[in-house]
């Protein structure tokens, strides 16, 4: 589905990605983890078409990433932002109807497929009672939840998740998570995440591409990417195997081992 | 799944909701308009009556003789020559000043922008001041309109330019570079005003924005303007949707935000010059009536546009109206919009911190 192959970028001069390979399997839900400043969002940023002027190759669903169009990359994936501000009082309906704007023409109104659409994903995101509301007065992890609906209603066949829920209390970040693990156990949809929580990232991770300083420390299934040893010696804190695919951050470096 | 019908049949009733509470309103508004152009036609320093305004509106448009039977000669040419002329060009300016206002905003990502945040009411301005001082003191023949276009068209361009120089063409960067060339612009607008000395006159009234005395030359090509521009932003309001989400919502929803970005910036820089070159600065309507619009109709700015090309033009027509009516003195219709913007401004900005809590 995401295959990279030496891919390496820089603003301006300073590399941020080098030599990056790795390849990813479609159907699952996949988990981009590194420290800050590793390259994660801006791994993103090729893949949603942001950044073109990146070398090597990047290739999603069997065509190179900068030769999309942006019609034809939205039509295939969709991106919820981590925090994105609305400066303008839409309601959240409005919203999520933008989110099929690229599968009809431009001119067409919304038709009754496109309304079963969205109140379906409103319906699966717990938001249909916010339909009418405007968006700026709704809190924080409820907006995120219409972003999540406005981009299902995208229909994509790869969700992007640039640190989504990380706003969102503990029991609603599980939510969402667990629909979205749903879908790709259903074969709706593949997924691609940032996620800085090494606690949810292990739980839902089925492969996962490491980074550390803009290169690959280890691509492929979680179970064998997630050791103690590697969270260690990246983001130098303890962790410790739960269960068959947990991982639980215990404590800092110095006082686990001193 | 047993009680997703009737769900279903929410959404879609809350659509047909709003779409009919928008269509009200264009039908109020359409209204409105009709009878502020009926009043603005009969009422002055010679009061006619409706009836006679529309005999000699018929008599005109149809070329027949006897709908003017029972008119003075005198009354027809006041309503025809002078009145509604001014009244359709202060519907044209009123309309393209609200949908440029429409278009700054969402582009800008900023619901308090209008054609001074990017520079191109001063651009048009400062093109004017040049050609009326070159016209006083070097006996030039410059056309005013054309250099209040001009300066409109070249100071978008200056304001384009600058941001792009300060990396990618982000809203906030057009804000700054709009600020800049607003300011350099502003003040080489008051060096020409200090340089024309006692006949300085010339160039304020002007800049003030006035729809006295404009003919149907001026409403005509203020009309052939602005008309297809404003029927072509409305049909691409969609887009307007999504760049006011940003340049990444845009892209990840299949819009191409910069190309998009360069054409409705286009369009709103043409409607400003337009308006502006023939009615010179005329503030405020491109905040007021979008704001309005949005408060009882949301959003959406593909119901925004159509509304506020009427709410543009029935505002303005009705200011103008008023400032020539409702005192002695002739009050610029600049002047009023401004001098009663201001507090509606203010009034926003209360609504607005109380809203934020």
């Amino acid at each position: 589905m995401l295959t990279a192959s030496q891919v390496s970028f820089s603003y301006r001069a300073a590399p941020v990605l080098q030599g990056v390979d790795f390849q990813l399997k479609g159907g699952l839900f996949s988990v981009v983890l590194g420290p800050n400043g590793s390259g994660k969002t801006t791994l993103l940023r090729l893949v949603t078409g942001e950044r073109t002027d990146y070398a090597g190759e990047l290739t999603m669903f069997g065509r190179e990433c900068r030769g999309y169009s942006d019609e034809e990359r939205a039509r295939l994936i969709a991106t919820v932002p981590q925090n994105m501000e609305v400066h303008f009082p839409y309601t959240c309906l409005d919203l999520v109807l933008l989110g099929r704007t690229p599968h009809r023409s431009r001119f067409a109104p919304n038709s009754q497929a496109d309304l079963d659409i969205a109140e379906r994903v409103m319906d699966e995101t717990d938001t249909l009672r916010f339909a009418d509301r405007l968006i700026t007065e709704l809190s924080g992890g409820e907006r995120q939840r219409v972003f999540l609906a406005k981009a299902l209603a995208q229909e994509p066949r790869l969700l992007i998740l640039d640190e989504s829920f990380a706003n969102m209390d503990m029991y609603q970040a599980i939510h969402c998570l667990d629909l979205l693990a749903d879908k790709v156990r259903r074969g709706e949809l593949s997924v691609l995440a940032i996620l800085h929580d090494l606690n949810l990232a292990s739980q839902y991770a089925d492969q996962v591409v490491l980074l550390r300083d803009g290169r690959v420390a280890y691509a492929g299934p979680a179970e064998q990417g997630l050791e103690p040893a590697w969270v260690r010696d990246t983001f130098s804190v303890e962790a410790v195997k739960v269960g068959k695919r947990g991982l639980a951050v215990t404590a800092g470096k110095e006082r686990a081992t001193g | 799944m047993k009680d997703a019908a009737p769900i279903t049949a929410t959404l879609k009733d809350l659509l047909i909701r709003r779409r009919q509470r928008a269509l009200r309103g264009a039908l109020v508004l359409a209204f409105l308009l009709a009878v502020v152009v009926l009043v603005s036609a009969s009422s002055g320093r010679a009061d006619l009556g409706p009836g006679q305004v529309l005999a000699i509106v018929l008599g005109k448009l149809t070329g027949q003789e006897h709908y003017l039977a029972e008119v003075k000669a005198s009354s027809a040419a006041i309503v025809w020559n002078i009145r509604l002329p001014r009244v359709m060009t202060a519907l044209a300016v009123g309309s393209a000043l609200a949908v440029a206002g429409v278009i700054f905003q969402a582009v800008l990502m900023n619901p308090l922008a209008d054609s001074f945040t990017m520079g191109v009411s001063p651009g048009a301005a400062f093109g004017a001041s040049l050609a009326l001082f070159f016209n006083m003191f070097f006996n030039a023949d410059w056309p005013v309109s054309a250099f209040a276009f001009t300066g409109a068209v070249a100071s978008l361009l200056v304001v384009l330019a600058l941001a792009r120089a300060g990396g990618v063409l982000s809203p906030a960067n057009l804000i700054i570079s709009g600020i800049i060339v607003s300011s350099v612009l502003s003040a080489a607008i008051s060096f020409v005003k200090s340089l024309s000395g006692e006949q300085v006159a010339a160039i304020v009234n002007w800049l003030i924005g006035s729809l006295a005395a404009r003919n149907w030359e001026q409403a005509a090509s203020a009309w052939v303007l602005v008309a297809p521009v404003v029927v072509g932003v409305a049909l691409f309001a969609g887009d307007l949707n999504l760049l006011s989400l940003g340049d990444r919502e845009a892209r990840n929803l299949g819009l191409n935000p910069a190309r998009a970005r360069r054409f409705f910036l286009a369009a709103a820089a043409f409607l400003t010059a337009a308006a502006v070159s023939v009615s010179g600065i005329i503030g405020f309507v491109g905040l007021i009536v979008p704001h309005i619009l949005r408060l009882f109709f949301g959003s959406d700015n593909r119901t925004l546009v159509p509304l506020a090309a009427l709410g543009g033009a029935v505002l303005l027509a009705a200011a103008d109206l008023a400032g020539r009516t409702l005192v002695a003195v002739e009050v610029p219709v600049g002047v009023l919009t401004t001098l009663l913007g201001g507090p509606f401004f203010f009034y926003i900005f209360r609504q607005r911190a109380k809203q934020m809590g």
